[in-house]
Parts: structure tokens; sequence; C-alpha cells
């Protein structure tokens, strides 16, 4: 079931945690706890806690899944995750317009007129803020705000 | 009279002209982000925040207050009007306030939530006004043992209230605080799984955690819904109100509604005392009160003006509750006050009996604006309400993509850094895997907030007690606490306690 999968998850990032809070210095003096105390307590109460959903999973079932509904939010997230690399070339005005123009071509299909000028006049207002809240903004490679 | 004396100098600050504009646009802007439906106060503020640098932290906190009012005031809207509870805590208020406006009572529905939140929003800071000085005395009375009791007591709280699984949600608050002790450590000065990334050396960001998982995560879960499934206006004939009624409450409304306005503010205000309870309990509270003090139980559900009176109060009431653990001991009590709490921190201002102390004028001032904002939303709502519905009007599949680019923009314009980006993006779908899943998102960033504070509480106490636990249950106040927070998980997982389905929004 789900919940087993998230639990043994779970338990594997608690694993993880704990590796890396060993392999923190402890240094001298710093009181009764050290950088390590608080961070061990914590990864092992998740491991107990996760153990403790592994074996008391959740009876109530989760509705299935659309296929169809999954598909458009996994593009989503991916056009999402294209918004921020692009981010990086060409500026946030630019990128804002790219991904407003595909995030509604796959959310909103059938109306490209429509989409598209949502997509521009919502990447202008990006810009007019940007100039009038004077907010520093680091440029895109293209020398882009 | 101290009192009286403090909240005259805060009225004077709060009535500047900046700080009413403030206000106001926070009270617009909140009544908005309250109307979309599934951003609820929580994530608004975290949203909104951004806008707030640059501001002096008197304003920004003012306007983050009418934010968090306008955001209640839109949510009631959208649920008396489309049947669509803008946030949790305006279910109930769905349930016979959308009978009403489908009996042609929709503004008598409006009406009486709006005056019911003006007098228990304006009672609640009265009574906020009045606790925080002794409160604040108290709290300074507390040791580092206290306050990680009473920090823990707060955790488990919210872990136990939030509905659903008590597992999950304790699930949820420890990995809040294992995020938050990413960072240099304080006391040592040693970095700690930041892998040389800047962004990390300073701790993530408990804005890009709520953002990322409420707002982000919101537009993923809508994406999935199957297009067209999102409300329209049922209001009679499709229209706000029809030529020949009467928009107003008639004079039995008003007496049917005094009784559920007063005990809803005075309900709500000590729930909202509660860590966890918050609104959304308040509501269900109000509701289950006054159906069992009504002489016609029966008809609740189908348009009784009580269930709309009583709960609206209650909701707006605990927030002036929520806000005294807040200022007086610095513990929030629901997301949308950890994300309070987070600002204030993020302006240097550490809240707690100190506050009262150190910045008298900044805590008064927020009281003060707090009552001026209620006044503002009534204002605004009585004839504005059908405005701001009709953004409900935008199909989902716009609003939603608006959104992110405000979500990325606020983030960008905050941090500058494309790392913080992909985090937010990071926690949007850990959200959205959570949400599916049932693990709440309240817990973890109440826990991310209180994460620092808590480890170093814990560390000074042992430090005190030269590496004894014992600290924590010798000390009365500290063993109170903790078996309060123990006894609240435990009467939960009995079943003893009503467990509410709330969708952790709050």
């Amino acid at each position: 079931m789900a919940d087993r999968i998230i639990s043994i998850i779970l338990i594997v990032f608690s694993a993880l945690y704990i590796a890396a809070t060993l392999q923190l210095p402890e240094p001298v003096q710093t009181g009764a706890v050290g950088p390590r105390g608080f961070p061990l307590l914590l990864g092992m109460a998740l491991v107990v806690a996760s153990l403790a959903l592994f074996f008391k999973p959740s009876r109530t079932k989760t509705a299935p899944a659309d296929a169809a509904n999954t598909r458009t939010v996994f593009l989503v997230a991916v056009t999402i995750m294209g918004y921020v690399l692009v981010l990086r070339f060409t500026g946030l005005v630019i990128s804002t317009f790219l991904f407003l123009s595909t995030v509604l071509l796959i959310w909103n299909r059938g109306k490209p007129v429509l989409n598209v000028s949502i997509a521009l006049v919502s990447a202008l207002v990006v810009y007019g803020l940007i100039r009038t809240l004077q907010v520093s903004l680091p440029q895109g490679l293209l020398a882009l705000p | 009279m101290g009192v009286i004396s403090n909240i005259l100098t805060g009225f004077g600050i709060a009535l500047s002209p900046i700080n009413l504009l403030v206000c106001l646009v926070g009270t617009a802007l909140g009544t908005i982000i309250g109307v979309l439906p599934g951003i609820g106060p929580m994530a608004g503020c975290a949203l909104l925040l951004p806008l707030t640098f640059g501001m002096n932290p008197t304003t920004a906190i003012i306007m983050m207050a009418g934010i968090y009012y306008g955001a209640m005031y839109g949510g009631s809207t959208t649920s008396i009007l489309i049947k669509v509870p803008g946030e949790v805590s305006s279910v109930v208020t769905m349930i016979d306030g959308s009978q009403m406006a489908k009996q042609g009572r929709a503004g008598a529905a409006l009406a009486t939530a709006a005056i019911g939140s003006f007098i228990a929003g304006t009672v609640s800071t009265i009574g906020l006004m009045c606790l925080a000085q002794p409160m604040a005395d108290l709290a300074l009375k507390f040791g580092p043992a206290e306050y990680f009791a009473l920090m823990a007591l707060g955790l488990t709280m919210v872990s136990s209230l939030a509905g659903g699984s008590v597992l999950k949600a304790i699930i949820s608050a420890l990995f809040g605080l294992i995020l938050a002790t990413v960072g240099i450590d304080l006391q040592s000065g040693i970095p700690r799984y930041a892998f040389n990334v800047p962004s990390l050396l300073n701790g993530i960001e408990f804005l890009i955690l709520a953002i990322g998982l409420f707002a982000v995560a919101e537009v993923l879960v809508n994406a999935g819904r199957p297009a067209g499934s999102e409300r329209r206006l049922e209001t009679f004939q499709g229209k706000w109100w029809t030529k020949d009624e009467k928009l107003w409450m008639t004079m039995e409304e008003w007496r049917r509604s005094l009784g559920p306005w007063w005990r809803g503010t005075v309900l709500g205000f000590f729930v909202g005392l509660l860590p966890g309870a918050a609104s959304t309990l308040a509501s269900f509270v109000s509701y289950d009160v006054e159906k069992k003090l009504s002489k016609t139980p029966e008809r609740f559900g189908n348009g009784m003006i009580e269930g709309v009176a009583g709960p609206e109060a209650a909701n707006n009431s605990a927030v002036g509750g929520g806000m005294i653990p807040l200022l007086t001991l610095g513990l929030p009590v629901s997301g949308t006050t950890a994300v309070m709490l987070g600002a204030f921190v993020m302006y240097g201002l550490q809240p707690g009996p100190l506050l009262f102390r150190t910045n008298p004028d900044f805590v008064w001032a927020v009281i003060a604006s707090m009552y001026i904002g209620n006044l503002l939303l009534v204002v605004q709502n009585l004839p504005l309400v059908g405005l701001f519905a009709k953004i409900l009007d935008l199909p989902y599949a716009i609003l939603f993509p608006l959104v992110l680019v405000f979500c990325v923009f606020g983030v960008y314009c905050m941090s500058g850094s494309v790392f913080d980006l992909w985090m937010m993006v990071l926690f949007g779908v850990m959200g959205y895997f959570m949400q599916k899943h049932d693990f709440p998102g309240v817990p973890m960033i109440l826990a991310l907030v209180l994460g620092r504070e808590m480890e170093q509480a814990f560390r000074q106490s042992l430090t005190l007690s030269n590496g004894s636990l014992l600290i924590f249950v010798t000390r009365p106040m500290s063993l109170l606490l903790l078996i309060l927070a123990a006894g609240s998980v435990g009467l939960t997982v009995m079943g003893l306690k009503k467990v509410l389905i709330t969708d952790g929004k709050e």
C-alpha cells in the first residue's frame, strides 16, 4: 500500500540523515548537547514513527488516480521546472511569457488566442511590477530583467 | 491605566497615512486571496509577504494582519455564494449559508457573516489587549525547559487536532524539525547538511516551504482536477440577488443573530488560544453549540441563520485569540500564525514577553491595526463582496497558472536565488504527494518555524541541568506542559476527542 512505500522512503531518508549527522564534527565544549544531539534524536524519532506507519498503514482508500489527470499534473510540474530552468537564461519576464503560454496550452486547451494574450499581458505586468517596485533581480544571461 | 495609554499610542501609529493605506491594501488583497479556492490565509500571507519587503516592520506586520483577516472574510464569501469554502474554516458556514443563498437570502447570510465577524474580531482584539500584558509578564518567568515543553505542546496539539491521522501529522512535524536543523548551528558554528550550498547555510527559509507546500502544491492538485469541475455561482436565477429581495437582514434575522454572535465570539476566543485548534475548530464547535441551543435543531442544514452567525463570529474571534500566544509567548498556534512568526523573525523582532518591553510601540500598533482592519473589512465587504467573488468566474485553468507565476515572482524577488526556486518546486511536488496521501502540512511548517528555538531551548535546558533529562519533569510548569502534550496525543489516539476533517490548510 502507498503508506508502506512512503514509510520505507522515510526510513531510508532518516538513515541518510542520521549518517550525515554522525559525520558532523563534535567540538569539545559546547554545553551538554552538541550539534549532533538534537538531530540524532529527531532521526531516531522519525524512524520509530515511520515503522509505526509501516505496521499501521491507513485504511482509507485514496481515490484511484485518473490517468489523464495525473498526466496533466505531471506535465504542469515539468513545465514549472522548465520555467525555473529557463529563468536563468532569459530572465523573469520572458520566461513568464513562455511558461504561461505552455501551461495554458496544457491546461486550457483550445483557446490559443486567449492563452497567448494572457501570457503576454502577465509578462508585461511582471515587467511593470519589477520596474515600479524597483526590485533588483539578477539578470538573465541574455541581460534581460 | 497602562493598557489604555498603550492602545492610544498604538492607534496613533496605526492611523498614520502609510499604515492605514497598507491596512487597506492588506485587507483587500487578503479578501481576494481568501476568495481563491484552496489558497487559505496561510498561503495568502506567505505569498504576499515578499510584497512587504522594504517596509518598516510595523507597517509590514500591519499589512499581514490585514491580509489574515481579509482572507477569513473572503473565505466566508465563497462559502455562501458558491458553496465552495474559500478555506477550511468556512466549511461550516457553507452548510447553512449556501442554503440561505438558495432561498434568496444570500445578502442576509453575507451580512450576518460580515457583521458577526466584525463584532468578533473587535471583541477578541479587546481581549487580546487586556490579556497581553499579564501573559507576557507570566511568560517572563519561563525558563528554557518551560519553553521547550511549551513548544512541544504546541506541536503535539497541532498534530493531534489536525484531523486525520495523528501519526502522519507527527511524521510531518518531525520532518519539519529536521528541515529546521539545516544550516549553521548557532552554538558551535558548524554548518549542518548544507553541502556547500550558500542558500542552505542560512537554513531553509520558512516562506519557501510555505509557498511550495501550500500554494504550488495547490496548483498541482488543481491541475489534476478535470476541467469544468469548478463550481459556478449557484445563486438563484444565476444573479447575485434578485431586485426585490432585501439585501439586508430583517429585524427577525438581526434578533436571531445576536445570541450566536456573542456566543461565537467568546467561544472562538478561547478556542483560538489553543495551539492547533484555531479557526476551524472554533467554527465547528460554535455550529454544534448553536444547534444544541436551538429550539429547532432539525432545521439546521436548511438555512438557519444561527448556523452562519455563530461560526463566522467564532472563526474570526479565534484569530484574535490566536494572536495572544504569538505575541506574548512567541508560540504560533496555527499555520497562519506560524507564517506571521516567521515574518516577525525576518524583521528582527522576536515575539515573546520581551517584545512588550523592547518594542511596545510595535506591539500596540499591531493590536490597534487589528481594530482598524476589522472596520475596514466590514466597510469594504458589504458593498464589494460581489466584485471580489467575480474572480471566481475565471476558470481554474487560468487562475492557477497565474498563482504560480505569483509564487515564482515572490520567491525570486525575495531571494534572487534560483536554488530557492528549485526548493520551492521540490516542496510543491512534495506537498502534492502529501495532500494525496493525507499528510498534513501545517505541522511541518509550524515545526520549521519553531525548530531552531526548540533546539536551543533543549540544549540550554540540558546545559543547565548538566546533561540530565530530568530537568523537564522536575520543574513543575514544564512537567505540566509535557503532560498536556502527551495527553492531547493520547486522547486523540484513543478517539475521545472529536477528530475533525480539515485539509490542513490553515
